[in-house]
């Protein structure tokens, strides 16, 4: 998909668009209203990601931002309607709000393309990482120059990611609705009711045809990720899509207990093995070269493409599974 | 049309995106709304990230993968946050136990 | 044969548009829940459908168009059971 350098009206009228649901979403009156106008967004700007040229982008928003992000915030947003007693916003609340954005928008959108229209190196040097990197990306073994630089030229960047997701997913296990205490705090429910009623009939059918296809696309965009758009982000994501898709059916019922604890210590103990194996092997700590880079490369990605669903999955039961 | 190149564009984009969502950020009282504007103000940053990136003309991989990097380390911080909305809204919400009492009046006023 | 294509794709696109409209304007004017997701599970669904066909006939490929064909019928099942989860939500 190749950009344009001018921006025509498609571009235009997304970056309208983009706008308008942000305000529309920031100063709406109700949680859902918000949720369901920051799908929108999420829509909006994963097609602007792909008209600018950035298809892995897009593809990610899709997925994780307005896949994960709205199942999360939707989720909550259902069982947690805004209380009566919040103080309604007024008018001037809200044109005061807008107007202060827009002025600090304003003044750093200036000072960007002030800053971004001036390279600092002489006139004739192209601007930015552009050409080192798709020098250096026939050596990672990948030919699709984002994975290159995701698991190889960038590789400590998306260890350090997977750190944080691991964080987010300790927060997640240490919140995790436990089986046995879910009934003694909440006025004696009995445990047989975390269940959750039986998904009626549409559903069970809508999730046994779409879950084997969202699977097989995750299983195809971890492969694909060598070529094209795609990878273990995009991968993961897809996965924990799934888990969160049968979860809140009622489909299935998944918990947060060892085998989970275990892989999602998988993705961060399997990038500090091949870390450690560089530094064995004779060379840098986390440096991957040579003939094996690219079979090393799509094996990790398959980890970490497990532990990404793993973490977004428990970090969605921990916030949707508490008692009300 | 007006002259202007698509780096631009997307660098003013997420300017006023990223404006727009701080003030929110910083205003508003509810927790999932300010959840949603930190949201924004993320995918705003990372607009002036890629329209930095889309300043050559293969769009610059580098600041593409870190972009990528932001959107899963935004899903990832915003599913903590709404981890502890969730613990807190509970907290907050009187119990139905069976003295009747509702607990969650010194929360709900330092909210 | 391509006069006939880009034909084919201006009217489907422009009969997808105008559904696509008619459902917006459903939603805006309709005045409950139910009558609502009727606009949107059947006006866009078949305006997704046109925008589709408009889409099917300049594929280059068959691997293409049969992608082209399964986004469509996957955004058709998708409709079809979050609007009957929504009307299901109604309280009579």
């Amino acid at each position: 998909m190749s950009p344009e350098t001018t921006v025509g009206p498609l571009q235009l009228s997304l970056a309208l668009a983009l706008i308008v649901t942000a305000a529309a979403t920031l100063y709406s009156r109700h949680r859902l209203t918000g949720v369901v106008l920051f799908l929108v967004f999420g829509v909006f700007l994963s097609i602007y990601w792909g008209v600018i040229g950035a298809p892995d982008v897009a593809l990610a928003e899709a997925v994780i931002g307005t896949g994960v992000t709205g199942a999360l915030f939707g989720y909550t947003a259902t069982v947690m309607p805004r209380p009566a007693h919040d103080r309604r916003g007024s008018i001037a609340r809200t044109i005061a709000g807008l107007a202060g954005g827009a002025g600090i928008g304003a003044g750093l959108g200036y000072f960007l393309t002030r800053a971004a229209a001036a390279p600092p190196g002489g006139s004739g040097e192209p601007v930015g990482l552009t050409g080192q990197a798709t020098a250096a990306v026939p050596a990672t073994g990948v030919e699709h120059p984002i994975t290159g630089v995701l698991l190889n030229l960038r590789s400590y960047d998306t260890l350090m990611e997977m750190v944080v997701l691991l964080s987010a997913a300790t927060v997640a296990v240490a919140f995790a609705p436990r089986s046995d205490a879910g009934s003694s705090t909440r006025g004696g429910a009995p445990a047989s009711e975390q269940r959750g009623p039986a998904a009626p009939p549409i559903v069970r059918g809508f999730v046994s045809l779409v879950a084997p296809v969202v699977l097989l696309f995750a299983a195809w965009l971890l492969f694909a990720g060598s070529t094209q758009p795609g990878g273990a982000f995009q991968a993961g994501a897809a996965l924990a899509a799934v888990m969160i898709l049968v979860q809140t059916s009622g489909v299935g019922r998944l918990r947060i207990g060892p085998a989970m604890i275990c892989l999602l210590l998988l993705g961060v103990l399997a990038f500090i093995a091949v870390g450690l194996g560089g530094l064995v092997l004779g060379d840098a700590w986390l440096l991957l070269r040579g003939e094996h880079a690219g079979t090393v490369t799509i094996a990790l990605e398959c980890i970490l493409a497990v532990t990404i669903g793993a973490s977004l999955a428990a970090v969605f039961l921990a916030s949707a599974g508490r008692r009300r | 049309m007006i002259e202007l190149s698509v780096a631009s564009l997307t660098l003013w984009t997420g300017a006023l995106l990223t404006g727009l969502a701080l003030v929110r950020l910083l205003t508003v009282e509810d927790l999932i709304a300010r959840l949603i504007a930190l949201n924004l103000t993320g995918g705003g940053t990372l607009l002036i990230l890629v329209g930095l990136a889309a300043r050559t003309e293969p769009v610059d991989p580098v600041p593409q993968a870190l972009a990528l990097t932001g959107i899963v380390i935004t899903v990832a911080f915003t599913g903590v946050g709404l981890i502890l909305v969730r613990a807190v809204d509970d907290d907050e919400r009187p119990s139905r136990s069976a003295d009747g009492r509702a607990h969650g009046h010194d929360e709900e006023a330092n909210a | 044969m391509t006069l006939l294509a880009d034909i084919v794709t201006v009217l489907a696109g422009l009969a997808g548009a105008g559904f696509f409209t008619a459902g917006t304007l459903g939603l805006l004017r309709f005045p409950d829940l139910r009558s609502r997701l009727h606009a949107l599970a059947k006006a866009d669904s078949l305006g997704l459908g046109f925008v589709s066909l408009a889409v099917l006939v300049q594929a280059d490929s068959a691997g293409t168009a049969a992608k082209v064909v399964l986004v469509w019928l996957l955004a058709l099942a998708a409709a079809a059971t979050s609007a009957y989860l929504l009307a299901g939500e109604e309280r009579p």
